[in-house]
């Protein structure tokens, strides 16, 4: 959905060329089974050793790689493939693979003689550039390694990338180097590495340097549901240049994010046109019909959102490069870059300041203060700065987020505004407030014969919305109806949707909202002269513990979100309440409810407002969510006994 | 995926014909919008014109196929506009895109036409394979996208068109046409209006035109593609050369049996040496042998089902490396078999979800996929599903025909004789989900205790036996709490054990676990309200939303036995034990196909719930729909089931 081009920048793997194998024997074999008895493959050595040579009056930039794979068990049939990618600004060179085979107490070599090349498919980029050549490895079986070499050629030095520690299999060893001199000023620095466990060493011989990082006895990389991406907990090592040194002159490279936007201002020089006649009748027409700079914004942003589809072309430059606003109007599709420039484009024509922004999504760790290259960022949007100081983040690639709000992948990301070729701003884009993304549910229910009856009504606010707007539109009704029952379903799986009615959002009022009848079979009890209704007929997050046992990595949730639940409750003629539960409130940091139980005449009112406040949860905070969620979960168990009236 | 192994015999040559001019096709370049009514308007999708051309033609002594494809769509919502603006044109099998034309007539009229320069390529397999890409231009609500384009192509002498979509078609044309002396035979299927013959001077020109098509229905226990309005067809009769038909059941019959058999001599003594590294016995039974050997080349050959080159197919070259297609493996499995001794045919059939296979109509596109035939077992074995081991094969291949194929010997000769049989499902007691459990209170009545045994046998445990001994404890262990967790979210295990076995008839594996859980216990007032249904795990309750149109299909025959034994909590009664008992039976005559019967017994404080529940046949009639909907229901319905405790 995002398009930038940084694609992968830790192109998993691995390493250098002529590193002896550390060994060879089958003694050491046993050594290492015993060490990993359970796993199915080890990295006896995984080395990533990256060039960068002043040429003349150019830096060049090259890494080899290199991996030596052991499989310990049979058949290891995920390992036994594998691919290397390549793109237009990363060319792949001198592809050597081979299975060493164990035989007679030594290895016998067997090369990898078929590659395939193919081009990169995806379903969020539609042409994609990119390619990957694929291979089988031979013989693959307990005791034999797979062994991997190539070269990545850089086009662009700014485009260098750093390294990820850990792989999807243990390591014996990991390292990274970069061989350079000492005219390359280099800023390097390890991430997520609290117990140091990243070995540096800084080794000079002449002019020239090397820096080596280096890890022994690497576990593999943990991605678990939910989790975000593994640059935010996985050990790596990040690393740019600033300058390098050229008969005597200094020149720059990324030498800060002053540096950044100037390239970044190369992208967007050519955006400049005279509008074609039917963007500035668009233009016009939004103008006409509103009262202010406000309304205006709202209006052309919104256009966009309705009018231009999502579509994503990869190619070469056009990776960075916007297509100029009069072309997406034709087409009407474009990516990110075309509906950011569109949107800027059509507030110029209309004589407002809009201005190119670019942001990374929540897929990346990086602040641009910090880490000042393309990695930090992998999408485009416009802001517009109110009167009133206020920024406005517009993110048309969202196509049913609300006027005002920045989409859910941006929030707490930091966002280069352009002003023009020489100023910018570096500015957080907030997190949206559960309350902001309110959901109600109002129900009215009463029994009739085995089956709880009821009407509701939906109210979806903010970011609820957003999401809900997608699974709305469907050509097929069913998956309209699905997604209803979806997030109206309560009760149990004997929920039924009779009938429902939406009414879409208007620009004035942008909540979305979903009227319903149904019907809940098998869901009280009626014994004797008693019957029990637990009237908590959603259980948000019930019983959800996070197990520290089998949890490692943090959980990142799309936005924060507060929910509310209204229930009139009819009690049945001849009975009368003889049980209520208690009010409760849980007032969590991270999570929280209150229950509140009340009878009116012949009415039972339970209202419950729920809420969850986090979109990252680390580990060390899944003691306290824990906690809220056993107090709320104990709350949903209670209920209400309602009793035959004496005659 | 093997229809184009059987390479195009030299059918066609020594016939003089004059080259027919290529494709000549054009759009009507100044249409308006169509006019629809009032139902089609509203509509989130229709497509106003399907249409689509096969024409066979010879240029300069050489055979090819120009295709034709044209549509239109009225898009009116966001989605339809998502599903109708990329276009992918596949390339395999094609030599040239001849033509691409695509516009947009939108609302007012407005024509955008496609500027052919914004055409992508994208090349797969080394330039093998492939497809072009592009974006329609100009697209908003309301939209009415067109477009069309011919591509030249290596003739196929058999194709499967589903002519049904999910959304409505308006118009739907289909034509093949194809010089004098070729004929093809036609066959619709599920609804689709038969083709007309007409034979011209120089060609025969089958055609076919259906309107207001119908949006198909995907429906639970029916696969939706196979209901779908498809034609078959193939190349019946090249009178050029004879008056016999061409590619027949026999025909495949003798080209698959040697394409599987004919392997070199040297690849022979290979073979040999590689059945003495698999331990057979022969003096075990059969089917421990089978399995045995399945088991072994299976966990040590890889299968490459997108790799090209002859080696994966080589059964040398794959014994060497351990890589192998999925035709390869065949080849592999068949000859390792035969030198062996034991007898195994060669089927071939299609997955379900595709079509029933139709033994009535000879095309190879029915001969998607192989599985082996023991005939003295009479069971069969999936050569490249490493994940299922027999006498369990891919679900979908059962339940349906196939082209079994019997190797015979006439003096030196070997050959093969092909019949279309039936290939069963295997019964519901090789496919289990048994529970047995063991629940108690504790002492302040807030949580239970659990001891839960759980054995899954066939299908149920084919993923989980094939990869066990590959995973890691700590793999293992986040598995079982996955597993769990469906049934007791927040649950604590206190301990467990997970045992493969293999050594048996069918594949089991069986885990126990005694764990801790507050999950089925709630409050009213002084009475414990217990959730004792929700032990068996979420059942989904099988709803009945629009009138049902197709027969049930199950994916395979199963059963689930569970006992819960319950500690009632001393000084605790339980109010309405009767609530469990429950009797669900799909009769058909004598025999009860369907059933959920579940029973208890009450003895001190143990309450003991016994749950029979199977499924013993594959398919059921559309009229006995709603009898089978309440089988299924009726587990979703025990998981409804509270127990009121109270205090005695």
């Amino acid at each position: 959905m995002v398009s930038l081009k940084t694609s992968s920048v830790f192109v998993v793997i691995a390493m250098n060329c002529i590193v002896h194998s550390i060994f060879g024997q089958s003694s050491s074999l046993d050594q290492v089974r015993e060490r990993y008895p359970d796993e199915g493959v080890i990295y006896l050595e995984r080395t990533k050793t990256l060039m960068l040579d002043v040429v003349n009056d150019s830096l060049k930039a090259y890494a080899d790689f290199y991996e030596d794979l052991l499989h310990l068990k049979g058949q290891t049939g995920n390992y036994t493939k594998n691919k290397v990618y390549g793109s237009s600004f990363v060319k792949v060179d001198n592809i050597k693979a081979r299975t060493l085979v164990w035989e007679k107490n030594k290895y016998r070599t067997v090369p990898v003689t078929d590659l395939t090349r193919n081009d990169e498919q995806s379903d969020n980029v539609f042409y994609d550039d990119s390619y990957y050549y694929t291979f089988n490895y031979p013989s693959v079986a307990s005791g034999n390694r797979t062994v991997l070499e190539y070269r990545e050629v850089q086009k662009d030095p700014r485009m260098i990338s750093g390294f990820l520690v850990s792989s999807y299999a243990p390591q014996v060893r990991a390292t990274f180097r970069i061989k350079t001199t000492e005219d390359v000023d280099l800023y390097y620095r390890v991430l997520n590495d609290p117990g140091n466990r990243v070995q540096f060493n800084k080794i000079r011989r002449g002019k020239s340097v090397t820096y080596e990082w280096s890890v022994e006895d690497v576990p593999s990389m943990k991605i678990e549901p939910g989790s975000p991406d593994i640059r935010f907990y996985e050990p790596h090592i990040i690393c740019y240049v600033r300058s390098y040194l050229a008969g005597g002159k200094k020149i720059e490279v990324l030498p800060d994010v002053r540096a950044l936007h100037t390239w970044y201002r190369s992208f967007i020089r050519d955006l400049d046109e005279e509008p074609s006649e039917e963007l500035a009748k668009v233009v016009g027409t939004i103008k006409a019909n509103s009262t202010n700079d406000l309304a205006i914004v709202q209006g052309v942003y919104q256009w966009v959102q309705s009018n231009i589809n999502y579509i994503a072309f990869e190619d070469g430059m056009r990776g960075y490069v916007p297509h100029r606003p009069s072309y997406t109007c034709e087409k009407k599709y474009g990516d990110c870059k075309d509906m950011a420039s569109i949107i800027v484009g059509m507030l110029k024509i209309a004589g407002i300041k809009g201005y190119y922004t670019w942001i990374g999504t929540r897929n990346k760790p990086y602040r641009y203060t910090e880490y000042p290259t393309p990695y930090v960022d992998d999408h485009m949007i416009a802001t517009y700065i109110a009167s009133d100081g206020r920024y406005y983040f517009l993110d048309a690639t969202s196509k049913y987020l609300p006027f005002g709000f920045p989409s859910s992948m941006i929030q707490s990301k930091e966002a280069l505004i352009s002003f023009d070729d020489d100023n910018f701003e570096v500015k957080e884009v907030p997190i949206i407030s559960g309350d902001e993304n309110l959901i109600t549910d109002s129900l009215t229910i009463r029994l009739e014969n085995d089956e709880v009856v009821g009407t509701g009504s939906i109210t979806l606010a903010g970011l609820s919305k957003s999401q809900a707007g997608w699974n709305l539109e469907r050509v097929e009704q069913k998956d309209v109806k699905d997604f209803v029952i979806r997030i109206a379903g309560k009760g149990s799986n004997k929920f039924y949707l009779d009938n429902y009615t939406i009414s879409r959002p208007s620009a004035e009022n942008g909540n979305t909202e979903i009227a319903y009848n149904f019907r809940i079979g098998d869901y009280f009890q009626r014994y004797a002269d008693e019957l029990y209704i637990n009237l908590n007929l959603s259980k948000e997050n019930y019983n959800r513990l996070i197990s520290d046992a089998t949890r490692k990595t943090p959980h990142e949730f799309e936005f924060q979100y507060d929910k509310s639940e209204y229930i009139e409750f009819t009690i049945p003629e001849g009975y009368e309440v003889e049980y209520l539960p208690k009010n409760e409130i849980v007032n969590g940091l991270l999570t929280g409810c209150s229950f509140r139980y009340e009878v009116l005449e012949n009415k039972i009112l339970f209202s419950k407002q729920f809420y969850v406040h986090y979109i990252l949860l680390n580990p060390e905070q899944f003691s306290a969510w824990n906690s809220e969620i056993g107090k709320i979960s104990s709350a949903y168990k209670e209920a209400i006994i309602l009793k035959k009236k004496n005659q | 995926m093997l229809k184009y192994i059987i390479v195009i015999p030299a059918l066609f040559l020594f016939v003089n014909i004059s080259a027919q001019s290529p494709a000549q096709y054009d759009w009507d370049t100044t249409r308006e919008r169509y006019v629809l009514s009032v139902v089609e308007e509203q509509l989130p999708e229709i497509i106003l014109k399907e249409h689509e051309e096969y024409l066979y033609t010879f240029e300069k002594d050489q055979f090819v196929l120009y295709n034709i494809y044209h549509r239109i769509a009225r898009l009116n919502n966001d989605e339809a506009i998502q599903r109708h603006n990329r276009i992918t044109i596949p390339m395999n099998r094609t030599f040239e895109l001849v033509e691409i034309k695509a516009r947009t007539i939108n609302l007012n009229g407005n024509v955008i036409n496609f500027d052919k320069k914004n055409l992508k390529e994208v090349q797969q397999n080394n330039g093998e394979g492939g497809s072009r890409l592009f974006a329609m231009e100009g697209v908003i609500i309301g939209s009415e996208v067109e477009y069309y384009y011919i591509r030249k192509m290596t003739p196929s002498l058999q194709e499967s068109n589903y002519l049904q979509m999910d959304v409505p078609i308006k118009s739907l044309s289909f034509v093949v046409k194809c010089p004098k002396h070729l004929e093809f035979d036609f066959k619709s299927y599920n609804g689709l209006a038969n083709i007309k013959t007409e034979e011209t001077e120089k060609e025969n020109i089958y055609s076919l035109v259906m309107n207001n098509i119908p949006a198909s229905r995907e429906e639970e226990f029916a696969f939706a593609n196979a209901k779908k309005m498809r034609l078959e067809y193939k190349l019946a009769y090249n009178t050029a050369k004879s008056k016999a038909r061409i590619n027949t059941w026999d025909d495949a019959g003798k080209r698959f049996y040697s394409l599987i058999y004919s392997i070199e001599k040297d690849a022979q003594k290979t073979v040999e040496r590689y059945v003495k590294e698999l331990n057979d016995n022969p003096s075990d039974p059969l089917t421990k042998r089978i399995r045995r050997i399945e088991r072994k080349i299976k966990t040590s050959v890889r299968i490459d089902t997108k790799g090209s080159g002859d080696a994966l197919d080589n059964v040398e070259s794959i014994i060497e490396y351990k890589v192998a297609s999925p035709q390869g493996m065949v080849r592999l499995m068949a000859n390792v078999f035969e030198v062996l001794n034991i007898r195994a045919q060669v089927v071939l059939t299609c997955s379900r979800e595709y079509a029933a296979f139709d033994g009535d109509f000879d095309t190879f596109n029915y001969l998607d996929d192989y599985i082996l035939f023991f005939p003295e077992t009479s069971q069969f074995l999936s050569p490249y599903n490493l994940s299922l081991s027999y006498p369990i094969i891919d679900s979908e291949f059962t339940a349906q025909h196939g082209l079994f194929i019997e190797p015979v010997s006439i003096g030196s000769l070997n050959s093969a004789i092909a019949s279309v049989r039936e290939i069963a499902a295997v019964p519901y007691s090789f496919n289990t989900d048994n529970l047995f459990i063991n629940v108690k209170f504790s002492d302040d009545l807030e949580e239970n205790r659990v001891d839960l045994k759980r054995e899954f046998s066939g299908y149920n445990s084919s993923y989980i036996a094939s990869n066990y001994h590959l995973m890691t404890d700590e793999q293992k262990l986040l598995m079982v709490d996955e597993l769990l967790k469906q049934t007791a979210p927040g649950l604590t295990i206190n301990d467990w054990k997970g045992v493969v076995d293999v050594e048996g008839d069918v594949d089991q594996f069986i885990l126990n676990v005694n764990f801790t859980s507050s999950h089925f216990i709630e409050r009213a007032g002084q009475r414990l309200l217990f959730k004792v249904g929700l032990l068996i795990g979420p059942q989904s309750e099988l709803y009945n939303e629009d009138e049902r149109v197709n027969p049930v299909e199950n994916d395979y025959n199963r059963g689930y036995d569970r006992v819960i034994k319950v500690q009632v909590p001393a000084g605790y009664r339980v109010k309405n034990p009767e609530d469990l008992d429950k009797s669900v039976l799909y009769k058909d005559g004598d025999s009860v196909p369907y059933s959920f019967v579940s029973a208890v017994e009450s003895e001190g404080q143990m309450l003991t719930i016994t749950i029979k529940e199977y499924y013993k046949e594959i398919y059921a009639p559309l009229d006995r729909y709603e009898d089978y909907r309440k089988v299924i229901n009726a587990a979703a319905d025990f998981n409804k089931v509270t127990l009121v405790l109270e205090k005695k």
